[in-house]
């Protein structure tokens, strides 16, 4: 059993106000029997301030999950969710997990490629963990060992898409390429045309294949999966040419490798989704394209000098033969860097980190100071400064930029 | 009574009443010049116990008082070399020069005498003299044998497998023991330490370092718990300018306590550093409730002035806080009752007296500081009160009252759970445990425990009614047949009396060999004699310890190697039984002493008084609650939900372990004092919106609980984080207490908000009507430590002889540590523990898997603990091959991903240890191709001296080594220490190897220590379980074996 919990507050800079005032507490418990552990894991999160949810945790996201495993919400600004909640054993030299779970197969950090299977929530955008923001599913996994061969075969029917922020939170997206091309205003909130939303439904078709296995000094994985597209799609009713948000499924192929030389790693990742439908505004308003689409990133680790741990990624993601209607950008370049040193026995960390859109100009500051007071308490201060096109992918966020103070205890 | 005339009038003229109140306060603070600290054992017992009279008898009559031991360890082998003794005589010399030991009082081979029968004559001859420098080696043998003919020296002044030997010292005034232990730690440290290690420990070096820790606890408590606290009063309300009350209520309320405290000559226990913190939690909970009334009174009529405000908020306020300042009081008063213990008697009135001047301060005072000091306008208050907070408390308070069965049943099933956990709770301490597990002084205890007879003491005084009285050989016999009565009690290694002397004087004339039985003379007047030729040769004061000048009283030293109350329970007992039956009512008496036997006392009185005083608080609470309700079924309901946070809080000791000892038995008085407030809070609140209301309970808690819920929140997370500051004292015990209080305040937030709606919903049910009010009003809380490998070393045993060793090259020496084998597989458990200069320290639990090929070396580890960190795993692929790079991956859970890492340097030091890279890789084996090697000879352990130096600078670069000396054990080829230095050339880190088993027939070292000399930083390795394979399974090995956790065995 353990029990970890997480208490951060945030400034908001330029509006001179608390942003968040949150607690979560994050219970576990793993239980061996025979040969099988049982997970369960649940999440109580609390916000005074409601800055990052205040159309209320659940309400604009109510449609975004499968009714079956929908978060309880407890007046405005807390929720209850079960994270984890799976069986797993071991059969020879294969693993077999089953119930709720995060399967996650991409290696980036900060980005995804190939982590396809789960959907995330976006209520602080990319800045929370990848690990905490992900929303774990309802599914199966095989993992298994044949011979110099590693295949994951991974069952996915729930369906849940991601969270989205409400049209008022801190976070919202209001640049133009997530609002059928038009700028939200933040402060309204108000979206035109009005949309209404129709719920992901489970599918017992969806899931995956990835293959894996060492070749020379590479360590390569072939990834092939049906999932859920879990970005909402604005289609016209055809009855009564009404916008409805709905989700469509995805294909999705791709390829991974790693290795290292001395004191660099390296690792790329290519991800192919064909017939990806993506939102285009043409003269007569709102519709829908086919279109391939095309994401690639390499990064590189890097133990430079002065103790100075370095990662760079570098991501292109392509949408082949846009038409000149489609709402979002034909191309996405973004570049990451982080810098980590750590100090006084690896107690004391500095992350320094930046995001940047090649293309739009814009990007995310981010510098984190943490420290762990001992073996179970850690504090972090942190600053997030956005910079850019409040149009662009980052720039739209420059409201948000903020100073965090957190501590986690694990007990 | 409370009406708004009282606090007009109060606040009349606010100036002149805050005038008066500093006045005050300043009087009572000025105390604090007065404070003195105790944090002996014997502080808590009473003054009057006979166990404590006959300690103060073994001081008068005998001169024994607590002492620091000095220990000389040798670890693989003997004190018994020139170097060594030299080493004792050297301390004991040092130590009689300190002011606060006395002189006459230090006892080591350089102060003792051995007594010898040389053809029927006595001899007593001293061991060593201080003066006498280092000794040949025939002098060495020569003291070696006098010690083997000294029962009574063995297991005390050095152990019986004579690789440790002590040097103790008493001390004059154990209030200076803080200043003697760093003295003597300070020289300690000066002395050269080739394969000999120094430990400091003992009764007056533990109370030393105990008054160390307490202070630098206090000056670390304080001031986070003082800016934790001020921090929630400003979240709570937004604004700076609301911190000036709280502030200046909790300065008042904890200095003007402590003054208290210091003018009534209550020294400052150990304790008492807790009590600080309580009053902090205590003051600020009050201060929240009235600043929330006012800012609620501000907010309804915004043209009042302040002082209208303050008034209008003290009016409906004031009742609340008074009746749960009383409750607090009432918890306090509990204990006072009951409790026998000095601390805790002064715990808890003291406790009392803070929470009664918390409370007035908070009526009379506070209200004036709002009139004159108004706080800034809050928007929290400026409007509608239902916060997402609010909102959040009411909907989980409806929980309860929608299915109060259910509700009231999960509270019953988790009740009779932590009652299955109270029923395992343990009753048991040792001062020793006050330390963490990684402190010198607890290092240090536990080695003279394993290495000597113990360092637990029981003194048993025994007295006849006449003088000259135990010169009679019947009444000696009777002194022998005790001593092996109480030889035979578990945990007793050793006894020491004069019979033991006489023994071996009787032994010297009547030139028997000497034996460990004690054989006594039986003619009539034999002891006087004996003791009259022992004079002729020795010195008249050489049995001061053991009988008094009139031969009336002698002492038994009784040496246990089990500091706990529970290991010795049994022994005392048993012995006390034997003294019952033999010594009573006859010519001789006999009563024990020492410091176990005044941790029976008054572990027993715990055990006598503990539940009575939670009874008699529990009984005081519910009168209280009963007669402000006047109610008796109210007040059940505002006394249930702390009962069962009682009863939950000694659920969770039971489980986890934690003991009941003094400082946690308080956790369950102060939290029924505390606890209730909340219950008393919401009982009162729901109760007054009913009797005013005709709508439905769930109209009733709409209304009722938004801003009580609210209050009592703030209020309970002031008292968790204010209590929380505790689980970062440096006393494990305090962090123990701050840990279960915290918990106990949040449990009782919980149930009171979860169980009273659910209670007053079954109550509305039974009696089919709804509950009559009779209250008018009432009022409103990974790390990304990865790693190490490390694997330790091993070795066929090759006998050398010493002789060829010493013609061996540097280089020749150097091969044969790195021909040593280490197995083809292993697994093995690693406890690490990292510890930083100011003696803080992390844990880790680890399995270690390795496997080695002609190819590569594969190592696996698996973290275990702590929680934090379970499951991360690390692997390494190190290629033998030099132009092929090493291979990495990391997997960490939380991130779920195995990712392939860069290699480091090998110089890099491993993630958070003092070991590189090359240090982990190396297996205490040095690379032949990056130094040049020397062999300097034997030590006077027999150890090789090699040095190795680097063989260019680039090389020193990259290892990060500007050379080392180690000192090579020939029989194992293990570096026994190496003493690496930096590229400049100074000391850098000392590695140790302090334990070395032969497993499998390898040798391997299993205790691993670094001390980085620069840093102050330490690491050490503790591999247990370890096992030697033929091989290991590939699939351990591959990267994609890393998410699925720790390997089953």
């Amino acid at each position: 059993m353990s029990l970890a919990t997480q208490g951060t507050y945030g400034y908001a800079l330029e509006k001179q106000e608390s942003q968040q005032a949150q607690i979560e507490m994050t219970p576990r418990g793993e239980f061996i029997w025979s040969n099988t552990t049982f997970v369960i894991e649940g999440r109580a999160r609390f916000d005074e301030q409601r800055q990052l949810s205040r159309t209320g945790e659940l309400q604009y996201n109510e449609n975004s999950y499968s009714s079956a495993d929908r978060p309880a919400q407890l007046g405005g600004g807390a929720r209850i969710e079960l994270r984890d909640a799976y069986a797993e054993f071991s059969l020879g030299n294969h693993l077999f997990r089953l119930g709720k779970q995060q399967i996650v197969w991409g290696a980036l950090d900060g980005l995804k490629v190939a982590d396809v299977l789960n959907p995330q929530s976006f209520r602080e955008f990319i800045l929370d963990d990848f690990g905490h923001s992900r929303i774990p599913l309802w599914s199966a996994l095989a993992d298994l060992s044949l011979g110099r061969w590693r295949a994951e075969l991974a069952w996915v029917p729930q369906t849940s898409a991601h969270e989205l922020p409400g049209p008022q939170d801190t976070f919202a997206f209001t640049a133009a390429r997530f609002n059928l091309g038009q700028t939200r205003d933040a402060a309204t909130g108000s979206l035109a045309p009005q949309v209404t939303v129709r719920s992901p439904r489970n599918k017992l078709n969806r899931g995956g294949l990835r293959l894996s296995r060492r070749v020379g000094p590479l360590d390569m994985s072939l990834v092939a999966a049906r999932s859920l597209d879990f970005e909402p799609l604005a289609e016209v009713n055809s009855g009564n040419s009404q916008l409805t948000q709905t989700y469509r499924s995805v294909n999705f192929y791709g390829l991974s490798a790693e290795s290292s030389v001395g004191p660099l790693a390296l690792r790329a990742e290519v991800g192919w989704r064909p017939n990806r439908y993506f939102n285009t505004l043409t003269p007569t308003g709102p519709s829908t394209a086919k279109l391939d689409q095309l994401t690639m990133a390499i990064a590189a680790d890097f133990n430079a000098p002065a103790g100075i741990f370095a990662n760079f990624q570098l991501l292109h993601d392509e949408v082949r033969n846009a038409p000149n209607a489609l709402v979002r950008p034909e191309r996405d370049t973004i570049a990451t860097v982080l810098l980590r040193r750590q100090f006084r026995y690896d107690t004391l960390t500095l992350d320094v980190r930046w995001y940047g859109s090649l293309d739009e100009h814009d990007g995310l500051g981010r510098v984190q100071l943490s420290y762990a007071v001992n073996d179970n308490l850690k504090v972090n201060l942190g600053l997030d400064r956005f910079y850019g096109d409040p149009n662009g992918l980052f720039g739209q966020f420059a409201g948000a930029d903020r100073v965090t103070f957190s501590f986690t205890h694990a007990l | 009574m409370f009406n708004a005339k009282l606090f007009e009038r109060i606040t009349a003229n606010p100036k002149l009443a805050l005038f008066v109140a500093a006045a005050v306060i300043v009087a009572m603070s000025a105390g604090l010049s007065q404070l003195i600290k105790d944090t002996s054992i014997e502080a808590f017992v009473p003054t009057d116990h006979p166990s404590l009279a006959a300690n103060n008898q073994v001081r008068e009559t005998f001169g024994l008082t607590d002492a620091i031991a000095v220990a000389v360890v040798a670890p693989e082998g003997t004190v018994f070399t020139s170097a060594n003794l030299n080493h004792i005589a050297q301390i004991t010399d040092f130590l009689k020069g300190l002011d606060n030991l006395r002189k006459d009082r230090v006892v080591s081979l350089a102060t003792e005498s051995s007594i010898q029968g040389i053809e029927g004559a006595v001899e007593v001859n001293e061991y060593l003299d201080i003066d006498d420098g280092p000794l040949a080696a025939d002098q060495v043998a020569r003291v070696r044998a006098q010690w083997q003919a000294m029962p009574p020296h063995q297991g005390t002044l050095v152990s019986n497998d004579e690789s440790a030997a002590v040097i103790m010292g008493e001390i004059v005034d154990i209030k200076e023991a803080q200043d003697t232990y760093q003295q003597v730690r300070t020289y300690i440290s000066t002395l050269p330490t080739n394969s000999v290690q120094f430990h400091v420990a003992g009764p007056g070096a533990v109370s030393g370092y105990f008054s160390a820790y307490i202070e630098q606890d206090a000056r670390k408590l304080l001031p986070i718990g003082f800016a934790l606290v001020l921090l929630f009063v400003f979240l709570a309300f937004r604004r700076a300018s609301a911190l000036t009350g709280p502030l200046i209520i909790i300065l008042s309320t904890v200095t003007g306590t402590l003054g208290v405290m210091a003018w009534c000559n209550v020294p400052y226990y150990a304790i008492t550093n807790a009590l600080a913190v309580v009053l902090v939690a205590i003051a600020v909970a009050d201060a929240i409730h009235v600043l929330s009334a006012y800012y609620e009174a501000r907010a309804a009529k915004p043209a009042q002035s302040s002082r209208e405000h303050a008034v209008t908020a003290m009016q409906s306020i004031a009742k609340p806080v008074v009746l749960t300042t009383l409750t607090t009081m009432v918890g306090f008063v509990g204990i006072g009752l009951v409790s026998v213990m000095p601390p805790i008697v002064a715990f808890a009135w003291f406790a009392c007296f803070g929470s009664a001047l918390a409370g007035l301060l908070t009526v009379l005072v506070l209200p004036n500081l709002l009139a004159v000091l108004p706080p800034a306008q809050s928007k929290l208050f400026s409007g509608d009160l239902n916060s997402p907070l609010a909102g959040t408390l009411t909907q989980c308070a409806k929980l309860g009252a929608a299915k109060p069965l259910l509700m009231t049943s999960i509270f019953v099933v988790v009740a009779s759970l932590a009652g299955v956990g109270a029923g395992k709770i343990q009753i048991d301490r040792s001062q020793i445990d006050n330390f963490s597990a990684d402190e010198p002084i607890r290092i240090a205890d536990e080695l003279i425990n394993q290495k000597f007879a113990g360092t637990a003491f029981l003194n048993l005084v025994v007295s006849a009614k006449q003088d000259d009285a135990l010169l009679e050989t019947k009444n000696m016999l009777a002194i022998a047949d005790l001593q092996h009565f109480i030889e035979q009690q578990p945990h007793v290694n050793k006894t020491v009396s004069i019979a033991d002397y006489l023994s071996l004087l009787d032994a010297a004339i009547e030139t028997r060999p000497i034996s460990n039985e004690r054989r006594l003379p039986t003619a009539e007047d034999a002891i006087a004699q004996y003791l009259l030729i022992y004079e002729a040769s020795g010195s008249p004061t050489d049995f001061e310890e053991e009988i008094d000048p009139y031969y009336s009283t002698a002492l038994i030293r009784i040496f246990l190697d089990a500091p706990r109350f529970s290991d010795n329970k049994q022994t005392v007992e048993n012995i006390q039984q034997y003294l019952d039956d033999n010594f009573s009512g006859g010519e001789l008496s006999a009563t024990l002493a020492g410091e176990v036997n005044l941790t029976y006392h008054w572990m027993q009185q715990l055990i006598d008084t503990h539940f009575t005083g939670i009874a008699v608080s529990l009984a005081l609470v519910l009168g209280i609650a009963c007669l402000m309700f006047r109610s008796v079924l109210f007040g059940c309901i505002a006394v249930v939900p702390v009962a069962f946070t009682v009863l939950a809080i000694y659920g969770v000791m039971g489980f986890t372990g934690i003991n009941l000892e003094p400082p946690t038995s308080m956790f369950a008085a102060i939290a029924i004092g505390v606890g209730v407030d909340f219950a008393i809070h919401l009982v009162a609140r729901l109760r007054e919106v009913q009797t005013n209301s005709e709508q439905s309970f769930d109209a009733v808690l709409t209304m009722a609980l938004p801003s009580t819920a609210r209050a009592c929140f703030f209020n309970a997370a002031a008292l968790t984080v204010g209590f929380s500051v505790l689980t970062i004292s440096d006393l494990p015990t305090l962090q123990r207490f701050g840990g279960l209080i915290s918990l106990a305040a949040l449990a009782s937030f919980a149930a009171s908000l979860l169980l009273i709606p659910a209670l007053f919903s079954l109550a509305s049910r039974l009696h089919q009507e709804r509950p009559t009010p009779t209250l008018r009003r009432s009022v409103n809380p990974a790390a990304v430590a990865v790693v190490i490998l490390m694997v330790a070393t091993s070795m066929s045993s090759e006998p050398a002889i010493a002789a060829t060793e010493s013609q061996l090259t540097g280089t020749e020496i150097a091969e044969r540590i790195a021909a040593r084998p280490a197995g083809k597989a292993s697994t093995r458990q690693l406890k690490m523990a990292l510890t930083d200069r100011r003696g803080r320290s992390r844990e880790r639990l680890a399995v270690v898997h390795k496997s080695s090929t002609e190819q590569d070396q594969r190592t696996r580890i698996t973290y275990l603990e702590p929680k934090a960190v379970r499951n991360v795993g690390f692997l390494s692929h190190d290629f033998h091959q030099l132009n092929k790079s090493d291979e990495r991956w990391l997997y960490m859970p939380a991130t779920r991903k195995v990712r392939r890492i860069p290699a480091s340097d090998r110089g890099d030091y491993f993630l958070g240890t003092d070991f590189t890279f090359a240090d982990m890789q190396s297996e205490l084996k040095f690379e032949l191709a990056d130094y040049q090697f020397t062999n300097a000879g034997l030590n006077g352990d027999g150890l090789i001296q090699l040095t190795g130096t680097p063989v260019s600078k680039s090389v020193a670069k990259e290892i990060g080594y500007g050379g080392f000396t180690a000192l090579v054990d020939p029989n194992t080829w293990i570096p026994m220490q190496i003493d690496f230095s930096d590229r400049d050339g100074s000391p850098l880190k000392t590695v140790l190897v302090s334990k070395v088993e032969n497993i499998s027939d390898i040798w391997t070292a299993q205790s691993i220590s670094t001390q980085n000399h620069q840093t102050g930083h330490k690491t050490e390795f503790r591999f247990s379980d370890t096992q030697y394979h033929e091989t290991l399974a590939a699939k351990l090995f591959a990267s994609a074996s890393l998410s699925r956790g720790a390997p089953k065995p």
